[in-house]
C-alpha cells in the first residue's frame, strides 16, 4: 500500500515537472524567435544604413564636395616631408629640458619652373 | 419472507463475503484502480513530451525559413562595401483568392508606380495563383496598402542587389540577375561563393580606383576619345589595385548598359599595344645577351622586311645605343635589337611572360592574345615595337612589371592576398636587367629628348614609356585612328606599382596642337595620378638628386652627347 502512494506521488512530482518543463520550452521558443526577429530586423536596418552610407561616401561625391565646397585640392608633392627632415631644437632652461621646438625655418622646395 | 423478496435483495445486496475473501476482492481492484492511473499518467508525460518536442521542431523550421541565406557582399581591400543587398517589400497578389478584380484594381491603381487600373485588372484576373504588383514598396506605401485590406493581397520581403559605388569598378563587380544568380565579373565567377552567403574581398581599392577612373575620363573628354582602360598593380604581390575600363555603366541600370559600356577594355579588350613594348624588348635584348647598355645599332636608314619599311618617327644619323633607342622611341633600332634576340628567344620571352595566353584574372571577362602561329622574321621585328600581336592591358601591366620589378612575373589578382598565400611567380629577368630597364624607362620622362616629359610628377621617381600604335582596321592600318598608351612604374629606385593607362582613338586639340599622341594624351594623366596616389599608398617624395637615390639606379648611359649622370635625371 504504502509502495503504491509512493509511487503515486512521485508520478505526479513527474507529470508536473515535465509541464512545466514544456511550458518553458515554449516561453524560451516565443523569446528565442521574438530575438531572431530582431536580429533579422536590425540586420535589414544595418544593411540599409551600410548601404546609404556607401553611396554618400562615394569617391567622386566626396572629391566633387571637398573640391566644391572646402575647396580642396590634391596635396603637392612639396607639401610632404619626412619626420627626420624636420630639424628639432632642444632648448635648456634652467631648470633641465625645457620644451622642444620645430624649427620654423623651413624652406620648401621651389615648384619646377614647367609647372 | 417470501422468495421472490429474497432473490431481489439478494441482487441488490449480496450478502457480505467472509472477511479474508473480501479483503482479497479489494486489493484486486485496488491493483487494477493503480495499474489505469499509472498508464493515465504514463501517456499524459508521453503526450507532454511530445508536443513539447513537435512544437519546438516545427517552430524552429519556421524560424529557419524566414531568415534565409542573404548573397554575400562583395568589398574592396580596405573594407569599403561594393555590392550589398536592401531590404525590400515585394507587393504580390493571389488572383484566384481575389473576388472583385475591378474593384481591388480601382483601389490599389492609385499607390502603384508601374500600373494603372487597366494593366492591373488584366494582372489580377489572370490564371495563375501569384503575380508580382510591385517590388521596393516605401513603408508609407505599404501600409496605406495594407489598410485597403484586399483579401488575396500579400507582402513579402525580399532583397535586391545594389551597387552602392554606382560606376566605380562596375567591370569587375559584375551584375546578376533577378534570381540574384551572377552573370557577370565576379558576380558570375564566384556566384558560388557569394549565393552560400560568404562576403568576398577583393584587391581593388576603391580610392584609388575612383583617381585613376577620373583621371582617364578627363583626358577621353579633353581628347574626344571613344574610350579607355587603366590599370594599377602592386608589384610585389601581384593585386591588381585599379582596374578602370570606360565608358563604363551604372550596374544598378545594368539594362539601361549599352554593349559597348559592358565591355571591359582592361581585361577583355586586345589591342597591339605599340611602342611600349619597347620596354620588354630592351629587357629581352639585355636579359638574352642580345646586347649591352652600350652597344650602338644602325638606324640611319629606313629598314626594309620583306613586304615592310619601318620608318622611325624622328630619323637619326648615327647609331643609337639601347637607352637611346627607348627614350627616343626608334623602331629601326628596336627591329635591330630583335634580330639580334632571334626569334625564337623572343618567342620564349613573351610565353613567360604570359603574353601568348589568357591571363587567368578572377573574372570571366578575359581573352587570349591574339599572336600570329608561326613566328616569321617579319613577325620578330614588328613584335619588338608592338604591332602584330594583340593583348590586353592586363597583360600588358603584368609583363611590364616583371621587366622594370624586380624580375619575377607574378600571376595577378583581382583578390585581396591573404597573408601566407604564395601566388605563382617565375623569374623571367635578372635583377640587374630590370634595374637597368627602369632606370631606362626613367630617362624617358626625365630626359628632356624623352617621349614621354609630361609624365613627370616631381619627386616621385616616375619612370615610362610611351606608345602611340595606329589601330587595325580590316586591310591593314588606319592612320586617323590611334591609341595612345603609358606604361609606367614608380618608384624606380623602389619599384612598387606599374600604371597602364590607354586613351582609344584620341583626336589631335588645339590646347595640344594638334597632336594625339601617347605623351601629349595620357602622360599629363600619369603625372596626376601618380601625384594624387602616391600620397595614399604612402609613398614619399624623395630628392632625385641624393646620392641615396641614384645609386639604386644605372646611370652610365651616354644619351646624345652627355653621359646620363650629367643630364637631367
Amino acid at each position: 500500500m504504502r509502495l503504491i502512494l509512493l509511487s503515486a506521488l512521485i508520478l505526479v512530482g513527474l507529470g508536473t515537472t515535465l509541464y512545466q518543463v514544456k511550458t518553458g520550452i515554449d516561453e524560451r521558443q516565443d523569446r528565442l524567435q521574438q530575438l531572431e526577429l530582431r536580429i533579422a530586423d536590425t540586420k535589414r536596418d544595418i544593411a540599409v544604413l551600410e548601404a546609404e552610407w556607401a553611396y554618400l561616401s562615394r569617391p567622386e561625391r566626396v572629391m566633387t564636395l571637398s573640391g566644391d565646397l572646402l575647396q580642396m585640392t590634391p596635396i603637392g608633392q612639396d607639401r610632404i616631408l619626412p619626420l627626420d627632415a624636420i630639424p628639432m631644437r632642444i632648448e635648456f632652461g634652467q631648470t633641465g629640458l625645457k620644451k622642444i621646438v620645430f624649427n620654423p625655418v623651413i624652406q620648401p622646395q621651389k615648384k619646377d619652373q614647367a609647372e | 419472507m417470501n422468495a421472490p423478496l429474497q432473490k431481489l435483495r439478494q441482487l441488490i445486496l449480496p450478502p457480505r463475503p467472509d472477511p479474508a475473501r473480501s479483503r482479497r476482492i479489494a486489493e484486486g481492484r485496488l491493483m487494477i484502480g493503480c495499474l489505469v492511473a499509472f498508464g493515465i499518467f504514463i501517456t499524459i508525460g508521453v503526450r507532454i513530451v511530445g508536443l513539447a518536442d513537435a512544437s519546438a521542431s516545427t517552430r524552429l523550421a519556421q524560424s529557419a525559413a524566414a531568415i534565409t541565406t542573404e548573397r554575400g557582399r562583395i568589398l574592396d581591400r580596405k573594407g569599403r562595401l561594393l555590392a550589398g543587398n536592401l531590404p525590400i517589400t515585394v507587393l504580390h497578389a493571389d488572383p484566384s483568392e481575389i473576388m472583385d478584380a475591378r474593384d481591388a484594381a480601382a483601389k490599389l491603381a492609385p499607390f502603384l508606380n508601374h500600373h494603372d487600373h487597366a494593366s492591373l485588372i488584366k494582372l489580377l484576373t489572370k490564371k495563375t495563383r501569384y503575380v508580382e504588383l510591385d517590388r521596393q514598396l516605401p513603408p508609407k506605401r505599404h501600409a496605406q496598402i495594407l489598410q485597403l485590406g484586399i483579401p488575396g493581397v500579400y507582402f513579402a520581403k525580399g532583397a535586391v542587389r545594389v551597387y552602392p559605388r554606382e560606376h566605380a569598378a562596375a567591370h569587375i563587380l559584375g551584375h546578376v540577375d533577378t534570381d540574384n544568380i551572377g552573370i557577370a565579373g565576379i558576380e558570375k565567377s564566384l556566384n558560388a561563393k557569394l549565393a552560400a552567403g560568404e562576403d568576398v574581398t577583393l584587391s581593388i581599392d576603391l580610392g584609388l580606383q575612383a583617381v585613376i577612373r577620373r583621371e582617364i575620363q578627363q583626358q577621353i573628354d579633353k581628347f574626344e576619345a571613344i574610350g579607355g582602360a587603366g590599370i594599377l598593380l602592386d608589384i610585389k604581390s601581384g593585386e591588381m589595385l585599379a582596374v578602370a575600363s570606360l565608358p563604363d555603366f551604372n550596374p544598378n541600370q545594368f539594362a539601361l548598359a549599352s554593349d559597348d559600356m559592358r565591355f571591359n577594355r582592361a581585361t577583355k579588350g586586345l589591342y597591339e599595344m605599340g611602342s611600349t613594348f619597347k620596354v620588354l624588348n630592351t629587357a629581352i635584348a639585355l636579359e638574352s645577351g642580345a646586347a649591352t647598355t652600350n652597344q650602338r645599332f644602325e638606324v640611319s636608314k629606313p629598314m626594309r622586311v620583306s613586304r615592310f619599311t619601318i620608318t622611325d618617327y624622328h630619323p637619326h644619323n648615327k647609331p643609337l645605343n639601347v637607352p637611346e633607342i627607348l627614350i627616343y622611341s626608334s623602331n629601326i633600332g628596336s627591329a635591330r635589337m630583335a634580330e639580334a634576340i632571334g626569334a625564337e628567344t623572343q618567342r620564349a620571352f613573351m610565353d613567360k611572360l604570359g603574353l601568348l595566353d589568357r591571363l587567368e584574372l578572377e573574372i570571366p571577362e578575359i581573352s587570349r592574345p591574339l599572336s600570329p602561329k608561326s613566328w616569321h622574321r617579319t613577325t620578330t621585328v614588328t613584335v619588338s615595337y608592338g604591332h602584330g600581336i594583340s593583348i590586353s592591358p592586363a597583360h600588358l601591366a603584368s609583363a611590364v612589371a616583371a621587366a622594370s620589378g624586380n624580375g619575377h612575373w607574378i600571376q595577378p589578382t583581382l583578390l585581396k592576398r591573404q597573408t601566407g598565400d604564395s601566388p605563382l611567380r617565375l623569374r623571367v629577368f635578372s635583377e640587374q636587367t630590370a634595374r637597368a630597364v627602369r632606370s631606362m624607362m626613367r630617362l624617358v620622362i626625365s630626359h628632356e629628348d624623352g617621349t614621354g616629359n609630361f609624365a613627370e610628377a616631381r619627386g616621385y621617381m616616375v619612370g615610362g614609356k610611351t606608345g602611340t600604335a595606329e589601330k587595325i582596321q580590316i586591310g591593314g592600318y588606319n592612320k586617323k585612328a590611334n591609341l595612345a598608351t603609358f606604361v609606367a612604374t614608380f618608384p624606380v629606385h623602389d619599384p612598387r606599382y606599374v600604371i597602364v593607362i590607354l586613351v582609344d582613338e584620341p583626336k589631335g586639340q588645339k590646347h595640344s596642337h594638334g597632336y594625339a599622341t601617347a605623351g601629349w594624351v595620357v602622360a599629363p594623366a600619369i603625372r596626376r595620378i601618380v601625384e594624387q596616389i602616391a600620397p595614399m599608398l604612402g609613398v614619399l617624395p624623395v630628392d632625385e638628386k641624393s646620392p641615396l637615390i641614384r645609386q639604386k639606379l644605372l646611370l652610365d648611359f651616354t644619351i646624345g652627347n652627355e653621359e646620363a649622370t650629367r643630364a637631367s635625371y
